[in-house]
């Protein structure tokens, strides 16, 4: 590689690479102003007509192909999840890193441990175990809802948010405690004492001091759950069965085999934009704190 | 910002994006259903493949049956919702202990049936119909229409249509070259021979699909030794595919491939090979009644399609006037759903007499209730598929597919394509058939529904 | 014990409760039960029947010649998982070190290289599904039929070749090799994740090491072999099991390239669990299915914890 031609070689296969990570994403972004008819007639070219057919494909694919609902349910279901997740979770990680009681050790095993287990191993068990908890508190809530006048009330973890939701928080808590105890161990404790011999609470310590230091690797272990959850398909596609539910991935999904089915082109990869955009906005911005993540990772082997 | 502290601010924030949040998210979130009832209105789900054919019939029956109810004073919501894929969407519902009530989704009747899933009908079918003063909702139904889907006595599913395995023709090329239609097995094998000189095949078959052949080796066999032999195939009694009868029928069934099949058609698709048959390169075609609709663009304008079934043989003891024929598109109705009960009340309205006329004329098809199909709203070529029907001695059919799908699947299906293709001599057919069921008779978790009755009919006493 | 740390006590055990209970109502205890179900006959809809080990046994004879069908859908499901762990593992890791290291080297605008590579992993798998597939298709928008075509041409215009070498249009996605057809897709979207993992490792790594090397003679070929790879061992085997753990439960291309259905030759153990139980309401068999994933991933991290190096290297 020192030599002059070998560093040629160099760059003409890292542009290479740039290239072909790059392109497809503008011809998608291109193409989604393109009419369907355009796109068949020549799959590879420019616009003819801008603001047309981008308005088209658009206006059809967020009215006319629900991806208006699918947005909001995503950005409902990834919001929350994110909040409840590190609500939960930083204090747990915290009290983990922080304390170093046996107990507390095998705590942190039993957590992290949570890492190997497939997500397909509690497919079968989750699932049928929301259809007999949602039927117990079915029968539990029924007077509550009596006492509001509501008698057929049914309650419905599976294909509903809430029920997502816990799904999602549940299954993305091993690694995020995984990311968070390391960070909350590499902060000095100095601080903390000062705190309390301030006289500081415990909680208040915590909350005042510690957790504002451990903003980076908060923020990290966001991003890593943002980009999975608004990408998450597996878990969506089984526990959500209804369309004014879904998220964008299974909205993705219906309208690529529409696609085949009904050849509509122009809003497929005008749908594609809208999955990929904000992800893309969330990675242009904060990208630093996913290096910064994968850094911890490989560091900790 | 009038003096408040930014922390102040923040935190009224935080409080108010909780608070629209957890409201969202009770309200439109899922978790609590209100089943969409109000006091008193109960509230029905049906699932609606949404094929070829659309929703409009459905739409304006339905429109029906709430105005109808609401007339009575029984006021009553009716959901239905169509897709393409609508059994995706009905099966993990299933599961989860909340499917629609009732749904034509191409489920395993005789999965679900045992395990108790299913809504039994009988006491609606065995009540009064809904326009024919005179008889019970079941008295409406063709002849062995509810057949394949009763389970241990109780009717758990009501199919829209009627479909008959017949063997179709073109009238305007049979006139062209002046063939008749043959009234016994030989002379339909000389008329074959006749067709062949004419540099035409015989017989197209839609060889990458099993059913075909599956529908022509049942109605071989009925003709050569009558439906009882058949029936204790359909009872999966011991050695009864041994039979040296059900291995002639074996025989004569693969005599189509070597001799009249078109060339490839082994390898041909449906449409393939329904293409071959309607651009004339083929004299006849094995199929279900559905030809017609499914190939409707493909018909040159001088095709006259018109029908007939496989003549009687010289010497067979079954009847000739037999028809393979079954209830087809079947609802079927859930225990678990909300309201089964008021799914079966719209069923019964929608199979009404009135209202499978429409379905007839929406679809042209056969409908699986008596009276339904009229001569004068329907082409000749259906007329002549109701001729057949009306006609018909009995109609029985394989349910051996759907009650054992493994077997079909990995037994019967390969090995008729053996058959068919000439691998293997009819010997060796029957031998895995029996072979594969009796693997299912010695597994204890396959459910095995009790041996059922002989077909009604006018002829089935000579037909023993 | 003094009050602080009866209170210190206290506060631990209110903040990992609410995770402690989470995790075993929704980890835990349907991981115990995944267990169970595996050992059982059940429909989904009535109750299941203990059998042993019968799921198992029956995935074991789907190996042997005269398996039917449906018993031949499990080996069929292990290859394919089996080329999706091996195919990108391979490339992947080849490919990242090579960039990695070039990185290192001080490429210039290597922050662009950086962020524009790890970008495809930030993208929705049905997003990247949709995307190949319509790179893959037959018809007009097939860049890689494309590129045959012109292969071919420019093959026959310099004389190389008589006749067309490639058969175009391939149909990249058919079932048959759609398993083969992914390892390109997932090599796209993965190895920027690697490449950032590695150069990391990298740049762990003293810079005094490669001094001494440099002042020894040392090619760069020589030093990637002799300081870099032992030194980040361990993370590149950490990014090889991750690789093959990813390869081992591979759904959402399979799903959606496949239009939503479970085909015999593509299913990967995912697609075919996902089938058995929602299709075929074999809901035992799914979640046998899901034990055989899950002892796999076990396997793999029990193998990685023996590949780690002893001891730490010092330096």
């Amino acid at each position: 590689m020192d030599t002059s031609g070998g560093r040629f070689l160099l760059y003409v296969c890292l542009i290479a690479w740039l290239l072909a990570v790059v392109l497809p994403f503008g011809w998608v972004i291109v193409t989604s102003a393109r009419s369907t008819e355009e796109i068949f007639r020549a799959p590879f070219g420019w616009p003819e007509d801008w603001s047309g057919s981008l308005g088209a494909n658009y206006r059809k694919a967020w009215v006319k192909s629900h991806f208006e609902d699918y947005f909001l349910n995503s950005v409902l279901v990834v919001s929350s999840s994110l909040a409840l997740l590190l609500a939960i979770a930083c204090p747990a990680a915290y009290a983990l890193a922080r304390y170093h009681s046996r107990t507390f050790r095998w705590l942190l095993v039993y957590f992290l441990s949570g890492m190997m287990v497939p997500v397909q191993l509690l497919l079968v068990p989750l699932f049928f175990q929301y259809k007999d908890w949602s039927e117990a508190l079915t029968v539990a809530l029924s007077p509550l809802f009596a006492w509001f006048g509501q008698n057929h009330v049914e309650v419905s973890l599976a294909d509903s948010h809430p029920g997502l939701v816990l799904l999602y928080v549940s299954l993305s808590l091993s690694f995020t405690l995984f990311i968070l105890t390391s960070f909350f161990r590499t902060l000095p404790t100095e601080l903390y004492e000062a705190g309390i011999i301030d006289g500081c609470g415990e909680f208040r310590a915590f909350w005042t001091v510690m957790l504002p230091l451990a903003k980076p690797g908060v923020v990290t272990a966001a991003i890593f759950n943002f980009i999975g959850l608004w990408n998450e398909y597996f878990l969506a596609l089984v526990f959500i069965n209804t369309d004014k539910y879904k998220t964008l991935p299974l909205g993705l999904a219906a309208v690529s085999i529409q696609a085949n089915y009904r050849s509509d082109f122009g809003l497929l990869f005008a749908g594609l934009v809208i999955v990929m955009l904000p992800t893309l906005v969330v990675y242009i911005f904060l990208q630093r704190y996913l290096t910064q993540g994968i850094t911890l990772g490989a560091l900790k082997g | 910002m009038r003096g408040t502290s930014p922390k102040w601010g923040r935190r009224r924030f935080v409080a108010s994006a909780c608070g629209a949040l957890s409201s969202a998210t009770l309200q439109g979130c899922g978790l609590f259903r209100s089943a969409g009832e109000q006091e008193g209105v109960p509230r029905v789900e049906m699932a609606i493949f949404d094929g070829g054919f659309g929703m409009a019939w459905h739409q304006k029956v339905v429109e029906r049956f709430v105005a109808h109810r609401a007339a009575l004073g029984k006021p009553i919501r009716v959901d239905f919702w169509g897709d393409p894929r609508v059994i995706d969407k009905v099966r993990p519902r299933i599961l989860r202990g909340a499917p629609p009530d009732i749904s034509d989704a191409p489920l395993p009747f005789w999965k679900l049936a045992p395990a108790g899933a299913l809504f039994s009908l009988n006491d609606w079918l065995d009540g009064p119909s809904f326009d024919q003063s005179n008889k019970t909702w079941r008295e409406t139904f063709l002849r062995g229409a509810l057949n394949p889907f009763t389970y241990e006595g109780q009717t758990c599913a009501i199919p829209l249509t009627f479909n008959a395995w017949i063997l179709w023709y073109d009238k305007t090329l049979f006139e062209k070259h002046g063939w008749k239609l043959p009234s016994t097995f030989s002379e339909w094998e000389t008329l074959c021979e006749e067709i062949k000189q004419a540099g035409i095949a015989p017989l197209a078959y839609q060889g990458k699909y099993p059913y075909y052949g599956d529908a022509l080796y049942w109605s071989v066999f009925q003709r050569l030794s009558g439906i009882r032999k058949v029936e204790r195939c359909q009872n999966f009694e011991p050695g009864a595919f041994l039979d040296p009868e059900a291995i002639e029928a074996a025989r004569v069934v693969q005599s189509f491939t070597t001799r009249y099949f078109q060339e490839g058609a082994m390898t041909m698709s449906h449409t393939e090979a329904q293409l071959e048959f309607c651009n004339r390169r083929a004299a006849m075609i094995p199929c279900g009644v559905w030809l017609e609709n499914e190939m409707r663009n493909a018909f040159p304008k001088d095709f006259r399609l018109s029908c007939f079934i496989i003549p009687r043989f010289e010497g067979g003891k079954g009847s000739e006037r037999a028809v393979v024929a079954a209830g087809a598109q079947a609802f079927l109705a859930f225990r678990d759903g909300g309201r089964p009960e008021e799914g079966a009340e719209l069923l019964r309205f929608m199979l009404s007499l009135e209202n499978s006329r429409e379905w007839v004329k929406t679809v042209s098809t056969v409908s699986s209730i008596e009276g339904a199909t009229r001569r004068e709203e329907i082409g000749q070529t259906l007329a002549d598929v109701l001729t057949l029907v009306e006609n018909a001695a009995f109609t029985f059919d394989n349910r051996l597919l759907d009650l054992f799908p493994t077997w079909r699947n990995e037994v019967w299906f390969p090995t008729l394509e053996d058959l068919l293709s000439g691998k293997i001599k009819p010997e060796a057919f029957a031998r895995v058939a029996e072979k594969g069921l009796e693997r299912i008779r010695r597994n204890p978790d396959v459910y095995k529904p009790q041996p059922r009755p002989l077909p009604q009919g006018a002829g089935v006493e000579e037909a023993l | 014990m003094s009050p602080h740390r009866a209170h210190q006590r206290r506060f631990a055990l209110a903040a990992v409760t609410p995770a402690f209970l989470l995790f075993t109502f929704w980890v835990a205890w349907p991981a115990v039960k995944g267990f169970y179900f595996a050992l059982t006959r059940w429909d989904g809809l009535s109750d299941p029947v203990y059998i042993g080990l019968e799921n198992f046994q029956q995935m074991v004879a789907g190996f042997s010649a005269e398996a039917g069908k449906s018993a031949k859908l499990f080996p069929v499901a292990i290859r394919n998982n089996l080329i999706l762990m091996i195919g990108p593992a391979v490339l992947i890791l080849a490919l990242a070190l090579c960039f990695a290291s070039a990185m290192r080297s001080r490429v210039r605008g290597a922050s662009i290289f950086r962020v524009a590579f790890f970008f495809p992993n930030i993208l929705s798998a049905v997003a990247v599904s949709i995307l190949w597939m319509l790179l893959y298709s037959t018809s007009g928008f097939g860049v890689f039929n494309a590129l045959l075509g012109w292969l071919n041409s420019g093959l026959t215009a310099l004389g190389l070749a008589a006749e067309p070498t490639f058969k175009v249009p391939v149909a990249f996605t058919d079932s048959k090799i759609l398993a083969w057809s992914l390892i390109p897709m997932i090599v796209w979207t993965a190895t920027g994740f690697y490449m950032l993992l590695f150069l990391a490792a990298m740049q762990a790594v003293p810079e005094t090491l490669y001094d001494a090397a440099r002042v020894d003679g040392a090619s760069p070929t020589l030093q990637f072999f002799h300081i870099t790879l032992p030194l980040i061992w361990d993370t590149v085997v950490t990014g090889m099991v991750f690789l093959l753990i990813a390869g081992l439960k591979v759904f959402d291309a399979v799903w959606v390239i496949e239009q939503q259905q479970s085909r015999p030759d593509s299913n990967t153990l995912a697609t075919l669990m996902y089938s058995k139980i929602f299709n075929e309401y074999q809901a035992g068999y799914g979640a046998a299915i899901a034990v055989v994933i899950f002892l796999a991933v076990l396997l793999f991290t029990l193998v990685t914890l023996r590949l780690y190096r002893k001891e730490a290297l010092e330096y």
